[in-house]
């Protein structure tokens, strides 16, 4: 039996557990959370209204019987001896698999802290979600911000999804023409890749959303209401919601060079491995791949990494599949390591696969074999390469 | 054991029960509960899922909307339209736009049958 | 005053712009940012950057395989 560990049970760690056969596998998980939190869920919790319970479950029903759950904090990981220390235990492997997500720096920007405590985000967790909903059913009129601190953050479509959300909820609310809703981004368009900008930006003209392009957040004055920016400008605001600086893993890695200057795990970008080890993985929004920090990432990361622990040289191809809607309609961002996004058009279809995706989002965790092909013929379908300039 | 389950049920959970297990006795008679077990393996569910799921198929779900829609606007009675009347319509350019659909839907239909015979 | 290089080969939309950002937020006036990047993309962006930031784009030149952008920094404040 070979003795894996994987640190944190989202997505990618959970998945990448029930794909281990377990006759030939002991596996732990250890994770500081007792519940897995399906992070997209916090659009609909925020903006939607969604009880946050239907996006929490308990790891440990994700998880197959003979996996062993360990519910403790990570203080260190030493690579050269092969062992985790948590604040309970030491523990050894056979092999480790680093899954424990993005850190969110709410200190890095000043002000940061002090507006998620008073409004609640969509980043930060169920908890802070439900608080923007609040929130939001209180204002009444004003400028509603969506800022970046930084370009590299989870889900990029994240801010525009917002926006949609938010400018429909306020439009049911009656509010269209008292509350504005505003997305100011670091990027020279509405969206990072300009083909995608090129399709959704008359749609965010259509909602009445304006745009602010180089904006990165600098700081916060919460005391005049006011967003600065990196580039030397500046938004009021009356509510605001400003996605924080994301880092790699906050615990100890021994050697420190397997971390980059944002603590993110130096990994090869197709086979997940940790930079100078064969026997420790990374996967999901903790490494430097230069793929989006997304869902689908992880997954696929999780089962590259599952077949390579059974002997198969697998690679992930950077394949990314970020839903983005709008008012009843959607997208998806398909791009790769070798392909930027490809055009996609804006359908009904691709929205109810979007839901589809959601709906059936704990099975595919619990059950990943069963999901396995059917997400591999539609990978395979929407192909970057396969789709072409001409795009789907 | 089951009788004391069977107390625990109220009316209503009593009887779909019962019609469940009649369902699935008469899937079990059929053989289908059989051969569904045997269908349920990853090759047959990953072999069928790339055939629903593929370039094609995605592309026309993406345009049901379109097509549905467009459908819904086609008159009761479309007027007949004769060769020269042709020649007038192609003057429009929705008709023209049409034609462009079908010409390119044809092209790529001709090309799939030419290496599907060949 | 120093020269901050930033090497953003091989990255794609938003790299370039990205990691210049980043380098941005660090730099002070009167630092150069040197950057290199292979995106197409990245010319009009530096380009439409350097105009609305107000900083001084002193050189931008294309090389055989990359593109490179030259910054004075002067429009930070203080």
């Amino acid at each position: 039996m070979k003795k894996v560990v994987i640190l944190g049970g989202g997505g990618g760690g959970a998945i990448l557990a029930n794909l281990l056969p377990k006759d030939e596998f002991d596996v732990t998980v250890i994770d500081k959370k007792e519940n897995h939190v399906f992070l997209p869920g916090n659009l609909f919790i925020a903006f939607m209204g969604h009880k946050k319970e239907r996006y929490m479950k308990p790891l440990k029903e994700l998880l197959k019987p003979h996996i062993k759950f360990l519910h403790d904090e990570i203080i260190s990981l030493d690579l050269n001896e092969r062992k985790i220390k948590t604040k309970g235990k030491e523990i050894e492997y056979d092999y480790v698999a680093i899954a424990t997500g993005a850190h969110l720096d709410y200190d890095a920007i000043s002000g940061n802290t002090e507006l998620l405590n008073k409004f609640g985000d969509y980043y930060s967790g169920p908890e802070n979600a439900a608080k923007l909903h609040n929130t939001l059913m209180g204002m009444k009129e004003g400028n509603f911000v969506i800022a970046v601190a930084d370009p590299i953050y989870m889900c990029p479509p994240a801010p525009q999804k917002g926006a949609f959300l938010s400018s429909k909820f306020f439009a049911k609310r009656g509010l269209k023409e008292k509350v504005k809703v505003i997305l100011a981004l670091p990027f020279p368009h509405a969206y990072s890749s300009k083909v995608i900008s090129d399709i959704i930006e008359p749609e965010l003209r259509k909602e009445g959303i304006e745009v602010h392009t180089f904006f990165t957040v600098d700081s916060i004055d919460t005391k005049n209401k006011k967003i600065f920016s990196v580039e030397g400008e500046e938004i009021n605001y009356e509510v605001a919601v400003v996605i924080p600086i994301h880092e790699g893993p906050e615990y100890e890695v021994k050697p420190a060079e397997v971390k980059d200057d944002s603590n993110y795990i130096k990994i090869d970008k197709y086979t997940s491995k940790v930079e100078g080890f064969d026997d420790a993985y990374a996967i999901g929004d903790c490494t430097n791949a230069p793929t989006s920090k997304s869902g689908v990432t992880a997954h696929l990361q999780a089962e590259t990494v599952a077949s390579r622990l059974q002997g198969f040289d697998a690679k992930y191809s950077g394949r990314t599949n970020c839903p983005l809607l709008t008012n009843g309609t959607g997208l998806f961002i398909i791009s790769d390591y070798d392909h930027p996004p490809v055009p996609v058009k804006l359908s009904k279809f691709k929205r109810l696969m979007e839901d589809l995706f959601v709906a059936t989002y704990w099975d595919a965790i619990r059950y990943p074999e069963l999901w396995e092909p059917i997400f591999k013929a539609y990978f395979e379908a929407t192909n970057p390469e396969v789709l072409g300039k001409e795009g789907w | 054991m089951a009788s004391k389950v069977l107390e625990e049920l109220s009316e209503n959970e009593t009887d779909a029960l019962k019609k469940t297990l009649c369902f699935l006795m008469k899937l079990n008679e059929m053989g289908i509960l059989d051969t569904l077990n045997h269908l349920l393996e990853p090759e047959v569910i990953g072999g069928l899922s790339s055939l629903i799921l593929n370039k094609g198929t995605l592309k026309l779900l993406d345009n049901v909307d379109t097509l549905l829609k467009s459908l819904g606007e086609v008159p009761k009675e479309p007027k007949e339209v004769g060769v020269f009347g042709l020649l007038g319509e192609l003057r429009d350019p929705d008709v023209k736009r049409g034609l462009g659909f079908v010409i390119a839907l044809l092209r790529s239909l001709g090309k799939a049958l030419k290496s599907n015979f060949s | 005053m120093a020269v901050i290089r930033v090497d953003a080969r091989g990255m794609a939309c938003p790299g370039p712009i990205s990691a210049l950002t980043k380098a941005y937020r660090k730099a002070k006036n009167g630092d150069i940012l040197e950057v290199l990047a292979t995106d197409p993309g990245f010319k009009p962006d530096v380009q439409a950057w350097v105009k609305r930031t107000g900083n001084e784009l002193t050189e931008l030149t294309e090389e055989k395989d990359y593109i490179k952008a030259s910054i004075k920094v002067t429009a930070k404040k203080t």
